[in-house]
């Protein structure tokens, strides 16, 4: 219970001071990121945790008190409905999640094992990440997440699983939350009731993923480039995207350069947070030794030989979109507004979403293509919770087709 | 909103649901139906017999002391990674099947295996899971006892042992009572001293696939002495596993002079079966052995060995393909 609560008040009051500092909004997902961003920094310079979470608690304390509140906009209009749909699945997941333990896959044998290990050892190069301590599995997986977990493990002074669930649950709420501002209540709230967000047993909620986090990084990203105010405030998103997972690093530069498109030179502003968090990654990379990840990098080269897996590639990944059970008919429900923008020439909506789907759909298709795995149960365990990622863009393409006029016009 | 942009909504969200309300209210439900229990029964609940076993396990090991998994096949994979996940920090060593354990200096004693039938988690010794795995399959294809009748018998070298991969050394074997009485066996095994004795009905024939193991529980190796109150037809392999190999062991017959050749690479083994030291000439060098011992002596070339009582010499080696050969000697 005690992990709870630091869960919920913990990251909003850490988001809610970064937020005086630097406005937007997902207090909630704001806190996380910053929390894991700065604990990978300082445990890197060799600061053990304990103080660093100190430093981070009281700087927050001092932060709320001695920084004045920004003028913020309005919270968007949200109907009652509206809010209810979106509170109600977010709240039934928090019950379920404070009594039902959990039973995912990637959460258990990777995710929080790495969570467990830096709450134990309060480093991220100690005896487990260098093989002393036992299995270590996917020893380069990126560690935001792992180690924001860690935070609330070491602070509620237990390292049971059950102390970190609803990170994932808070996340999702933050992420549909966020979204109404540039999506529309309602098509914010479709996103809770998704069953890949809410419900299937790897990748949603119910688990412990690093997905849910990586999508709603993403999506906040992207609605800064749909904000168009603050460079710095996409940064630091890009910057927990990439150490969040994987998959982060590519849909970090291709938000870079739509970033670039849409900013020209004022995109300078984000290299700041982008380079320390991709110069964290690499630093740490170095001092540890890969053990089971799939080299897919070194394998892109490979990719002209394996051109006959495009289409099954590509294949895949559209059965699992088209999958009612995990999606609904939410992404035929994306091509239909990706058609209707089309017809309509409205491409000043569609160009950005289009891009980073695209983009990050060619990207999981080349993986696919190159991975060393059976490519068939590569796609079976994997396509749902790599189009979760796109989830931010999608429901935004889904708000502008629907719009008589655009929801935001700044676009 | 129009009319129909309603109409696409709903069926949108209702498309969702459709998946995610009776699921959630499944969830729900289970969380309603534990609630009442504590975090370690709700998950024992959930994951039985798993969780069960893992919990008897971690109670059993002494704190921190590091145990090594053994994945034989894939599917193990997944309960591995999770009694890692649920063990630590206790640090836990997975090991893709026995020989990838032994090439391991550092190795945990401890080590946990997985039923290939059930899934069941079991803390077990490396014998122990080896002799699951040899089980009763023998390599032998034919197990024939010799058609001579013994009351006592002493084969001079049995093992039950492993040396670098692929090599697993077992002794298979197989005794029959063809007479009309039970038979009452003693075996001993030397220079360790275990004895063991069974007993062999009336036109029973026994078969085993790890001599040494089976009848004494342990791994080692050294030579037999056989004897029973009835005759009896017995035959005894050399088996290394590892390779589908099985030399034929020839029962010792005691000399007290003969030739052997031992080819590169090859080793005299000499066995003194008295429980005193056995002073013996090899060419012409000069040794005491050790009492009840059977000994590997590094040799190439030829070798006259002789001594003043009985004694027993042989000579293995291994051909190009790796598999063991012996040289039984000409008595003089």
């Amino acid at each position: 219970m005690i992990g709870a609560i630091v869960t919920a008040v913990g990251f909003w009051l850490v988001g809610a001071a970064v937020r005086r500092l630097i406005g937007g909004g997902a207090r909630f997902l704001l806190g996380l990121g910053t929390t894991g961003l700065v604990l990978h920094v300082a445990l890197l310079a060799g600061v053990p945790p304990i103080p660093v979470l100190v430093a981070i608690g009281a700087g927050s304390i001092l932060t709320l008190f001695l920084v004045r509140r920004r003028a913020a906009e309005p919270p968007p209009r949200t109907p009652a409905a509206a809010w209810v749909m979106i509170v109600a699945p977010v709240v039934f997941l928090l019950f379920v999640t404070a009594i039902v333990p959990l039973a995912d896959y990637d959460g258990r044998a990777f995710w929080l094992l790495k969570a467990k290990a830096i709450a134990v050892e309060g480093e991220i190069d100690g005896p487990y990440f260098s093989g002393q301590g036992g299995h270590n599995p996917k020893n380069e997986y990126p560690l935001l997440v792992p180690l924001a977990a860690a935070a609330v493990m070491i602070t509620a002074g237990d390292i049971d699983d059950m102390q970190v669930r609803w990170i994932y649950v808070l996340a999702l709420g933050s992420l549909a939350l966020h979204a109404r501002r540039w999506a529309g209540a309602w098509p914010a709230a479709l996103i809770t009731w998704l069953p890949q967000f809410a419900v299937e047993p790897q990748g949603s909620a119910l688990s412990a993923y690093n997905d849910i986090v990586l999508a709603a990084f993403a999506a906040c990203a992207f609605f800064e480039i749909v904000e168009r105010t603050s460079p710095l405030r996409f940064g630091v998103w890009i910057s927990f995207l990439l150490l969040t997972k994987n998959e982060g690093l590519p849909f970090a530069i291709l938000l870079l350069a739509a970033a670039a498109f849409v900013w020209r030179g004022r995109v300078l502003r984000a290299l700041p947070p982008f380079a320390l968090a991709l110069t964290t990654l690499f630093v740490w990379r170095l001092r540890v030794q890969p053990t089971d990840d799939d080299p897919l990098l070194a394998l892109l080269p490979t990719l002209p030989e394996r051109l006959e897996r495009l289409g099954p590639a590509v294949a895949g990944l559209l059965s699992h979109a088209a999958s009612l059970e995990r999606w609904g008919l939410f992404w035929f429900a994306v091509v239909a507004a990706l058609v209707l923008l089309a017809v309509r020439r409205e491409w000043q909506f569609a160009g950005v979403p289009v891009f980073l789907m695209a983009g990050m759909s060619a990207v999981y298709v080349a993986a696919y293509m190159v991975t060393t795995w059976h490519m068939p149960d590569h796609i079976a365990v994997s396509a749902d919770r790599l189009l979760m990622h796109l989830v931010g863009p999608a429901v935004y393409l889904l708000s502008a087709a629907a719009a008589r006029a655009p929801l935001s016009s700044r676009a | 909103m129009t009319a129909a942009r309603r109409l696409a909504l709903a069926v949108l969200f209702l498309s969702a649901a459709w998946t995610t309300v009776p699921r959630l209210a499944e969830e729900v439900r289970r969380a309603f139906d534990l609630r009442a229990l504590s975090h370690l029964e709700r998950r024992t609940e959930m994951f039985r017999p798993f969780y069960e076993q893992f919990l008897h396990i971690d109670a059993f090991l002494p704190r921190g002391e590091p145990v090594g998994v053994i994945l034989d096949t894939f599917p193990d994979a997944g309960p591995a990674l999770f009694f890692a996940y649920y063990a630590f920090p206790r640090p836990v060593h997975f090991y893709h099947g026995l020989p990838q354990y032994r090439s391991d200096p550092a190795a945990p004693q401890r080590l946990v295996a997985m039923s290939r039938q059930t899934g069941e988690l079991r803390l077990m010794t490396y014998a122990e899971i080896r002799a699951e795995r040899i089980g009763a399959k023998h390599v032998v294809s034919r197990l024939e006892p010799g058609p001579e009748e013994v009351r006592a018998l002493v084969i001079p070298l049995v093992s039950s042992g492993d040396g670098p991969p692929p090599d697993v050394y077992t002794t298979e074997a197989v005794v029959v009572n063809r007479g009309a009485q039970a038979a009452y066996v003693r075996v001993r095994m030397f220079p360790a001293g275990h004895e063991a004795a069974f007993v062999l009905e009336a036109g029973e024939l026994r078969t085993w696939t790890d001599f040494v193991h089976q009848l004494f529980g342990t791994m080692e190796t050294g030579w037999l002495r056989i004897e029973s109150d009835q005759p009896l037809g017995a035959r005894f392999w050399f088996v290394n596993r590892g390779r589908n190999d099985a030399e034929v062991l020839e029962p010792a017959s005691w000399f007290r002079k003969a030739r052997l050749d031992v080819p590169p690479g090859g080793r005299m083994w000499v066995l003194n079966p008295h429980d005193r030291r056995l002073p013996v000439r090899l060419n012409q060098g000069r040794h005491r052995l050790p009492p009840r011992s059977v000994i590997p002596l590094v040799w190439v070339g030829e070798a006259l060995v002789e001594s003043d009582d009985d004694w027993f010499a042989f000579v293995s080696w291994r051909d190009a393909g790796g598999d063991t050969r012996f040289i039984w000697p000409e008595r003089r």
